[in-house]
């Protein structure tokens, strides 16, 4: 009996040092938050991901506002970096139907409005529901006239922080 | 000394060694959770400044999620009737009281104002507005769709009205469209020997009160209740003793023996919660002889001195939101 109540207890013993090793292990194993981890510069997918998400965070400190005139950016920096299918698949596909069914067709509009370098003035923005409009005014940064810019409605709808859908007046 | 430390040691961890083995299992459990959360990213929603269901008014009133998930079922069925051009659903949809007050019961002039309304809309974003015990006041705003359009060729337009959810104690949900938002018997007469005042029942919109009124001249003579000769001749009275003059300008002569029903509209938002006390007649005029307004100053101001009779009529009208 006595035996018995000393090996019980043995084992209790052997139970209590596992349980605090293991959590002692399980400690050092996992307890560093692991930060996210440059990617190789070769690997386009994971480098396109890796600063996705980096403009996903940033976004996620922006307000509404600062959000919306991101996008704006985003978009027509697309256009003046020549990376216009990226531009196009931000469109919003009735937009697209409507006005700009291919993407030749979009190349072929945006120098009769957009120069290589433009100067984007933000005019107003207005919320209506779920949608954001947005007042612009646009100036050819290397031979426009001041006095002559451009206006254009840019109308942007947000389904989550960097995922978002985008139009403008066709001028 | 340290034999006796041992034994001090190994007595107590035998004495309470169940005890030190629920304490570590305790701490291992809590150590578990929170490296767990440590290392848990929760998701991060969107934070946008569109709370649909977050009044206006008073940001710190919602709409419990019950009613909100039916308003907005009933909304996208009301609009969707009306996009395409479903009237008599459209109107099946409302309550009778606001098929009664603001389009008469008849379906003809419900039509021509969601035309007016909705017209070519695509889109409507919904707000609530106002919130009072179980009724909900939304603001509607129909547009075209400008996402598909960009707003090519169009500039940003929106028509909008007030459309109002009450819960019924049975748990339904009446709709009331035209920022129409409850009715109110009053029934309250005053009356002399020369004029009757009915005053029947209150209309209640979101910015204006109507006042539904019977009129009954009992005298051989004409009377002038208003025709912007004197001071004070239409008000309502608000419990701040506030006074509001009709939203418009209202002539109204009664022929000898006359009866007419009319409508006075005043300025009065619904949440507003200076409720209306009395309506006041406030220069009844008794004429054995009128000649209207467009006569030369002099007659007119004859007129009225030789009138048969002065008085005000009050109408005590107090109602309860």
């Amino acid at each position: 009996m006595a035996n018995q109540k000393k090996d019980n207890q043995k084992k209790l013993y052997i139970a209590t040092i596992l349980i605090i090793l293991l959590t002692i292990l399980a400690g050092i194993l996992l307890g560093k938050k692991k930060e996210p981890q440059a990617p190789d510069a070769e690997d386009k997918e994971a480098v396109e991901a890796y600063i996705s998400n980096n403009i996903t965070l940033s976004l996620q400190t922006m307000e509404e506002r600062e959000r919306m005139e991101y996008y704006v950016g985003m978009f027509l920096g697309y256009i003046e970096g020549g990376e216009y299918e990226k531009a196009y698949n931000l469109l919003y596909e009735d937009f697209k139907q409507n006005y700009f069914p291919t993407l030749e067709s979009f190349e072929q509009y945006l120098p009769t409005v957009f120069s290589e370098m433009s100067d984007i003035e933000h005019e107003n923005i207005e919320r209506n529901g779920d949608i954001y409009v947005l007042w612009l005014s646009i100036t050819d940064a290397v031979n426009g006239k001041p006095g002559e810019p451009k206006k254009m409605n840019i109308v942007v709808q947000e389904n989550d922080y960097n995922d978002f859908v985008i139009s403008f007046s066709v001028i | 000394m340290w034999t006796d430390f041992r034994l001090k040691v190994r007595h107590f961890l035998r004495k309470n060694a169940k005890i030190i083995f629920i304490a570590v299992c305790i701490w291992s459990v809590v150590f578990f959770i929170n490296l767990f959360l440590k290392n848990y990213e929760a998701p991060v929603d969107l934070q946008t400044t569109y709370e649909p269901h977050t009044s206006v008014m008073d940001s710190g009133s919602s709409v419990p999620k019950k009613v909100s998930n039916r308003v907005e079922e009933m909304l996208e069925e009301y609009v969707g009737y009306c996009l395409e051009g479903n009237v008599e659903s459209a109107y099946g949809m409302l309550s009778d009281t606001c098929k009664e007050c603001s389009f008469e019961n008849n379906i003809d002039n419900f039509t021509a104002y969601m035309i007016n309304k909705i017209g070519s809309a695509k889109r409507y974003a919904i707000q609530d507005y106002s919130n009072n015990k179980n009724t909900y006041i939304y603001q509607i705003k129909y547009s075209e769709d400008m996402l598909a359009t960009g707003l090519t060729n169009a500039t940003y337009h929106y028509t909008e009205e007030k459309i109002v959810f009450k819960k019924q104690k049975n748990g339904d949900i009446e709709m009331s469209v035209g920022n129409f938002v409850d009715y109110e018997d009053i029934k309250n007469i005053s009356e002399n020997e020369y004029l009757k005042v009915d005053v029947r029942r209150a209309e209640k919109y979101y910015s204006v009160e109507r006042y539904v009124v019977v009129l009954t001249n009992r005298s051989d003579n004409t009377i002038v209740i208003a025709d912007q000769q004197e001071e004070s001749e239409i008000f309502l009275e608000l419990e701040s003793r506030d006074t509001r003059v009709p939203t418009t300008i209202t002539n109204l002569v009664l022929e000898p023996n006359q009866s007419k029903t009319i409508k006075l509209e005043f300025a009065k938002f619904y949440d507003n919660e200076n409720e209306a006390t009395s309506l006041t007649f406030g220069s009844v005029r008794v004429m054995e002889q009128y000649s209207g307004t467009e006569v030369d100053e002099n007659i007119i101001q004859s007129e009225i001195q030789n009138a048969v009779a002065k008085f005000s009529v009050n109408v005590p009208i107090k109602t309860k939101n």
